[in-house]
């Protein structure tokens, strides 16, 4: 009688149409699992999906620490701090910190915890991108290349399913329980300048469009390869700059390369500075982050030793790294000991 | 034997009295009270005093009610270590009616009642969940001893009297030695309709196992212990098969509430009565249904609460499995097993701040009485018939059950919880092991 019963339920669940079987029937915790597992594997959006079922699903508890679960299985509940992260690393820069917000205000993580270090890190990171975002961007003064990217920049942020990027070196993404693996670069991903207007958890709108010379949004900086195929399959070489490419770089190019660092766009970050921190203008800081991003390329093997002695002598000329103390928080402590080994 | 009956009638007629050896045809296998405790499986749901119906909450459920498989969000891997002793009273000596003798072993007026005591230890449960990672759907298999029963006992014959007869009687000493082992393999499945609603249902193949043995001794003269090397007669009970039944559960509601309902159809087996009075007779044993109702709720996040009330249909034993001992009797019809209705109910208490966050149990259940019952004839030649068995199916009572225990928790993946349940004529302590 059980097999009958258990073979009309899987026919019913077979014959159900599309739109019921997709109908959410995890609990809470079964939905924040997924998402945490999903987290863990670098799945951002499916993480978020899950998270933000979790936190919508009847019965949900307030984030907190051992909580329980199910049965005897009790375990921490912090849906806002998975969502955080995951949000930043679809460089949903306004969801991202609002989530990391609603983490720090609920209390839940405390300095002593293991996660209050990454929590504080990047709710610092996505307001700085944030800020650079909402910022007035200039239009960066390029050389005339043909563009190998065609696909309209932010395109990623605007239907909120943007690819993978890899964890920024300075910002891991995972906590101490999860090591998520880093993902390629989606070809295009890299092209795009961060997010200008993300205040919106929904679909977000490219309001940075607007500021952008028509010309310049589909294009690429100078000097940058996209990846061949969306499995980054071929990497991009990293940009070099010449004399005749120095130019001046304002301060909200200076900020968007920051923020690019950040979002583990490295080699974005390199092609924004490279060709401005040959002017006199270059500021320290410019040329330290392009320093370190430089040297991040080179430990993602996606730049060879002549990379990393550039990134070497560019530290040299912004003066060494330990007067950049604020920055050097976000910096991989491995990528600072890399580019600073002759220092 | 006539002569000798001859020979102590004129006895009397000196003494004053005649003694007797009933050469009874009643057979005594039933003086031994049989009692069969379907309880859950699990440390937990033991130290919650079975209440587990409306909780369901680890991979016992499984057997207690499968719809709460569904609760899983990760597989498992559950194991549980059960040891249980059972003391069962009967009828051994004395005299029941009359002016004990003085000779021999007539020499206490009144029932004496001997204890059987039967012990088991083995691995109670055994069970695997695999939770699907849609988490719709569950399945797991497992298996689980539903019975052990292990007696023994050795009456020597009560003494008794007619109040219209000069003669004392006597009983005959009987040796019952009884076994029975249910063991059941089963596969469930649960599936979420809603995230409200659950059900589930399994299947299991009960193994099941009964050798008893009943052996009736001659004693040295009428008022002399029992020899036990010569044996008047012997009877048995045996079976050894493999039957199925299901067991279907639902389940509603969340964390916060959660009612639960488990219908778990009793198995039927094959078995043998022998005896010298009816011969060889085929017959079924009948495992009991069950019927439960469980509710669960987390009045705050370190309590919870949950209650049951199971539905027994003990009745089911009788047919063959009682009447077919009460045939040689002659009066079958007096002997009958009432269904029962248990009320379990259990707390917890979390302390989330300690280490292994600790989980502390406690419970009670009512267990109604659900031994034999004897129901006296009405015809007056029988008064000695009624006055043994009336006596020796007198134990059985209504009983509570107290119940705790305690839950630790090692990391993200291990669980141990510890057990014990204690009524009058039970003890069970378990330990069970959970790996996620």
């Amino acid at each position: 009688m059980s097999w009958i019963v258990l073979a009309m339920v899987v026919a019913l669940q077979s014959a159900a149409p599309p739109a019921q079987r997709r109908a959410d029937s995890r609990t809470w915790y079964q939905a924040y699992a997924d998402g945490r597992r999903a987290f863990q594997q670098g799945n951002w959006q499916a993480a978020i999906d899950s998270l933000e079922v979790a936190k919508q699903a009847p019965g949900a508890p307030k984030p907190g620490r051992r909580i329980p679960f199910y049965g005897d299985v009790y375990d921490d509940y912090i849906p806002d701090y998975y969502l955080g992260l995951a949000y930043f690393n679809l460089k949903q820069y306004a969801a991202a910190d609002r989530a990391l917000d609603a983490m720090r205000a609920s209390g839940v993580i405390g300095p002593r915890d293991r996660e209050y270090a990454q929590l504080d890190q990047q709710s610092k990171a996505a307001k700085v991108a944030l800020q650079a975002a909402n910022a007035p961007v200039q239009t960066i003064q390029q050389q005339p290349q043909t563009p190998t990217n065609t696909r309209p920049a932010n395109t990623a942020n605007a239907n909120g399913a943007a690819p993978n990027v890899d964890p920024p070196p300075s910002i891991p993404v995972s906590n101490a329980n999860a090591t998520a693996p880093p993902v390629e670069t989606q070809a295009g991903s890299r092209g795009t300048p961060p997010p200008a207007n993300v205040a919106q958890t929904g679909p977000l709108t490219n309001a940075n469009t607007g500021a952008r010379p028509p010309s310049a949004a589909p294009t690429t900086p100078p000097g940058y390869r996209p990846a061949a195929s969306a499995a980054g399959s071929a990497r991009p070489t990293p940009s070099k700059v010449t004399p005749a490419a120095a130019r001046a770089i304002s301060p909200q190019d200076e900020q968007a390369a920051v923020t690019a660092y950040l979002s583990g766009q490295y080699d974005r970050t390199a092609q924004l500075l490279a060709a401005a921190t040959g002017a006199t203008s270059a500021s320290p800081r410019a040329t330290f982050y392009l320093a370190c991003s430089r040297a991040a390329l080179v430990i993602l093997g996606q730049a060879d030793a002549a990379s990393l002695a550039e990134a070497r002598a560019a530290l040299t000329r912004a003066g060494g790294a330990a007067q950049f103390a604020a920055d050097r928080r976000y910096i991989s402590p491995r990528v600072l000991q890399l580019v600073e080994a002759r220092q | 034997m006539n002569e000798c009956r001859r020979l102590q009638a004129r006895l009397a007629l000196v003494f004053g009295f005649i003694l007797i050896p009933v050469i009874t045809d009643a057979q005594t296998s039933l003086q031994i009270p049989l009692q069969f405790d379907f309880l859950n499986p699990g440390a937990k749901s033991l130290a919650l005093a079975g209440s587990f119906a409306g909780l369901a909450d680890d991979a016992t459920a499984t057997f207690a009610n499968p719809a709460g498989l569904t609760q899983l969000a990760v597989s498992e891997f559950s194991a549980e270590l059960r040891a249980s002793r059972t003391s069962t009273q009967f009828l051994e000596a004395g005299r029941l009616s009359g002016v004990p003798s003085n000779e021999k072993t007539d020499t206490i007026a009144g029932a004496v009642f001997g204890t059987s005591t039967g012990s088991h230890v083995g691995p109670g449960f055994l069970a695997g969940v695999y939770a699907h990672p849609s988490h719709r759907w569950v399945i797991a298999g497992y298996r689980h001893e539903l019975v052990r029963v292990d007696q023994s006992f050795l009456s020597n014959g009560v003494f008794q009297k007619d109040p219209s007869s000069i003669n004392s009687e006597r009983d005959i000493s009987q040796e019952g030695i009884r076994k029975v082992d249910v063991t059941g393999y089963g596969v469930s499945g649960s599936y979420r309709l809603t995230p409200m609603v659950a059900i589930g249902a399994s299947i299991s193949a009960y193994s099941f196992s009964m050798d008893s043995t009943f052996r009736r001794f001659n004693t040295d003269g009428f008022a002399g212990p029992p020899m036990l090397n010569v044996v008047l007669g012997t009877s048995t009970q045996t079976g050894d098969d493999i039957a199925w039944a299901p067991t279907l559960g639902a389940m509603i509601g969340r964390d916060a509430l959660r009612f639960g309902v488990v219908y778990r159809h009793g198995a039927s087996f094959d078995m043998t009565t022998q005896g010298t009075m009816i011969g060889t007779r085929m017959g079924m044993f009948r495992v009991p249904d069950t019927l439960a109702f469980g509710a669960s709720a987390r009045i705050k996040p370190p309590l919870t609460v949950a209650v049951e009330i199971t539905r027994v249909w003990y009745s089911r034993l009788r047919e063959d499995f009682v009447t077919d001992q009460a045939l040689g009797s002659g009066h079958p019809e007096s002997f009958t097993i009432d269904d029962g209705t248990e009320i379990h109910g259990g707390v917890q208490y979390v302390v989330p701040r300690w280490a292994g966050l600790p989980r502390f149990r406690a419970g009670a259940w009512y267990d109604p009485d659900h031994s034999i019952h004897f129901t006296p004839t009405t015809s007056p030649s029988d008064r000695l018939f009624n006055e043994r068995f009336s006596a020796a199916l007198s134990t059985g009572k209504n009983q509570v059950h107290i119940t705790g225990g305690v839950g630790l928790t090692f990391g993200r993946h291990l669980e141990f919880n510890a057990a014990f349940d204690a009524a009058s004529t039970t003890k069970i302590f378990s330990s069970s092991l959970i790996v996620r």
